[in-house]
């Protein structure tokens, strides 16, 4: 009965669009030809092990996918808002391929509990934490929210940058930080909300260090 | 202890530092009294959901406003 079950776990078809996706996306690893690099510009060649938030800017809607295409190596879910979930096809696509749907406007704790749950099942989660796109290259606003979800899930937060383009034939580049988890930073064991925005303030500085040294 | 009473448990671990819960009573307001936001509705309602055993909907957080409305949440779903 335990080996069934096991079995059961093992041949899980759920992931199946998004493999498929991966597939047919996979000439766009030659296009991009990305560089991952670390804040002090050198290559970054470790691989995430486990689950693990993977907080980005957000400066365009392809983002999702070139942090797909970043962490090639693994199955990566994102979080999107309600927007761009618009319209029964592009619904449908996009949560084949792993988007999470959020009301960024609400109290969408049933959001939250998916996201908690891809982590726990040791998936990546890719959170876009300005909460929306934005030019600017700094990180000056933080939705706190990404915190509670990696404590929730007990899941470090890779601060990431994804470097704009200078020509659109330039090597695509993403900077990623030192996972940082969030338990480290607690005094106690259950945190206050005091306590989750000071984590997301620590969060935001890391996702400037990775800006400032690329 | 009764419902109350172990709500005001939640909310001075939840929101210790941010919010001062001394004379909370059932008609107090969570945003306008309290000043929680979003996130801190969430967190809140993730450690009643531990300490109740209940599972909250997203329709839920519309009609709470109070910490009555809290209550009668919980006392709806246990």
């Amino acid at each position: 009965m335990g080996n069934h079950r096991e079995k059961q776990k093992r041949i899980d078809l759920s992931h199946l669009p998004m493999d498929i996706a991966r597939i047919v996306c996979s000439p766009l690893l030659l296009l991009y030809r990305m560089k991952r690099l670390t804040p002090e510009g050198k290559c970054h060649k470790t691989h995430i092990k486990g689950g693990a938030i993977l907080a980005a800017n957000h400066t365009t809607f392809a983002d999702p996918f070139l942090l797909g295409v970043a962490v090639w190596y693994r199955r990566m879910h994102f979080l999107a808002a309600e927007v761009v979930m618009k319209g029964k096809l592009r619904k449908w696509l996009l949560k084949g391929v792993g988007a999470i749907e959020i009301d960024r406007k609400g109290t969408d704790i049933e959001a939250i509990r998916k996201s908690v749950k891809v982590l726990k099942d040791g998936h990546l989660l890719a959170i876009f934490p300005q909460g929306g796109i934005s030019r600017e290259d700094q990180v000056t606003t933080l939705k706190s929210g990404v915190v509670l979800i990696a404590l929730q899930a007990g899941v470090p937060i890779i601060p990431m940058h994804i470097v704009p383009r200078k020509r659109w034939y330039s090597r695509r580049e993403v900077v990623m930080g030192d996972a940082l988890d969030p338990r480290a930073y607690l005094s106690k064991k259950i945190p206050s909300t005091a306590d989750i925005e000071r984590v997301a303030q620590v969060l935001m500085e890391e996702m400037n260090r990775c800006v400032v040294h690329q | 202890m009764n419902t109350f009473e172990r709500l005001v448990k939640i909310f001075q671990i939840t929101f210790e530092d941010n919010t001062d819960i001394t004379g909370i009573t059932p008609e107090t307001s969570l945003r306008e009294d309290l000043g929680v936001n979003s996130i801190g509705l969430l967190y809140m309602a993730m450690a009643v959901e531990e300490e109740f055993g209940i599972k909250f909907k997203n329709e839920d957080f519309v009609s709470i406003q109070t910490v009555a409305d809290v209550i009668a949440c919980i006392e709806s779903k246990a």
